[in-house]
């Protein structure tokens, strides 16, 4: 009896520990993303005509900086996990093909830019609440705000390519937060 | 079914005698987990003195259970662990032989 207590504390020191590793994802990735979104997006409503350029060079660097950062962060902590690097990148690769498809679909008279915005919008909560589920469990909660937002911004007509980036964007930075507060108590 | 051992140990038939230690099977179970840690991060994750980490990690390390690679990061040394061939198949034995132990408990 005996052996099997001790069994089961070991397990459950094992298991804290996995938990604690697990904790590891880099706020300063999900902070650079807040920034391109806010811009990117809401340009779409001030500046239409620069969106694609600003895209054209701000996903690429965006992309690349967060390897970088994600590289940097794993020699820092002393913990690296490339299969949970490729998985992210997989996952958050899908999101933006997603919504670049939505785009042509605008493109090519299939969808009108505001109905976009809010499938642009759908989209994005569902990566997060997927994402929460099997990558990283605070980015469910988030999904779930993101997506109750659709219906203020559907009831109000102008200006929802803002709206969205800023939901997306302050979206994006709470995650930051919630993330670096996570490392925080690890350490 | 269970064996006698020291108070530190999770034991049964077929249990690996190098992972019965719960650091030791930490370790494996964090490096099956993550591909490569560093000494810093285990003493973080862990919550062990230097000497029993570093007594455990050599005890793995002596066994061809984990690999260790030295390097230099912001020109302090730092030292990293990954999970060799050996290792993988031991935590994977291992984790077999306590599932039966468990299931043959119920």
């Amino acid at each position: 009896m005996k052996n099997i207590n001790n069994a089961q504390q070991d397990l459950q020191f094992i298991s804290e520990a996995v938990k604690a590793s697990d904790q590891n994802s880099v706020p300063s990735i999900y902070a650079i993303w807040a920034v391109i979104t806010l811009i990117g997006y809401s340009m779409i409503d001030w500046a239409p005509n620069s969106v694609g350029l600003f895209w054209a060079f701000a996903g690429p660097l965006g992309g690349l900086a967060s390897y970088y950062l994600g590289h940097r962060h794993a020699k820092i902590t002393g913990q690296v996990a490339r299969k949970d690097g490729l998985r992210h990148a997989l996952h958050w690769t899908a999101m933006l093909a997603a919504i670049f498809m939505t785009i042509l679909l605008v493109h090519w008279g299939y969808v009108t830019p505001k109905g976009s915005s809010l499938v642009i919008l759908m989209i994005t909560a569902f990566s997060y609440i997927t994402a929460g589920n099997y990558l990283d469990k605070n980015l469910r909660f988030i999904g779930i705000v993101i997506g109750l937002c659709i219906f203020p911004i559907a009831m109000y007509g102008q200006y929802v390519w803002t709206g969205l980036a800023v939901v997306f964007s302050a979206a994006l930075a709470i995650t930051a937060v919630m993330e670096s507060r996570n490392a925080r108590q690890v350490r | 079914m269970l064996a006698k051992s020291d108070d530190n140990a999770l034991l049964g038939e077929g249990c690996d005698k190098i992972l019965e230690h719960r650091t030791r099977l930490a370790i494996t179970v964090l490096l099956s987990r993550h591909e490569e840690i560093s000494f810093r991060r285990f003493k973080e994750l862990l919550k062990e003195s230097d000497g029993n980490l570093g007594a455990q990690l050599k005890k793995l390390e002596d066994n061809d259970y984990v690999i260790a690679r030295k390097e230099f990061v912001d020109r302090k040394p730092v030292t990293w662990y990954l999970l060799s061939k050996t290792g993988k198949a031991a935590l994977k034995k291992h984790i077999e032989a306590l599932e039966k132990m468990f299931a043959d408990l119920k």
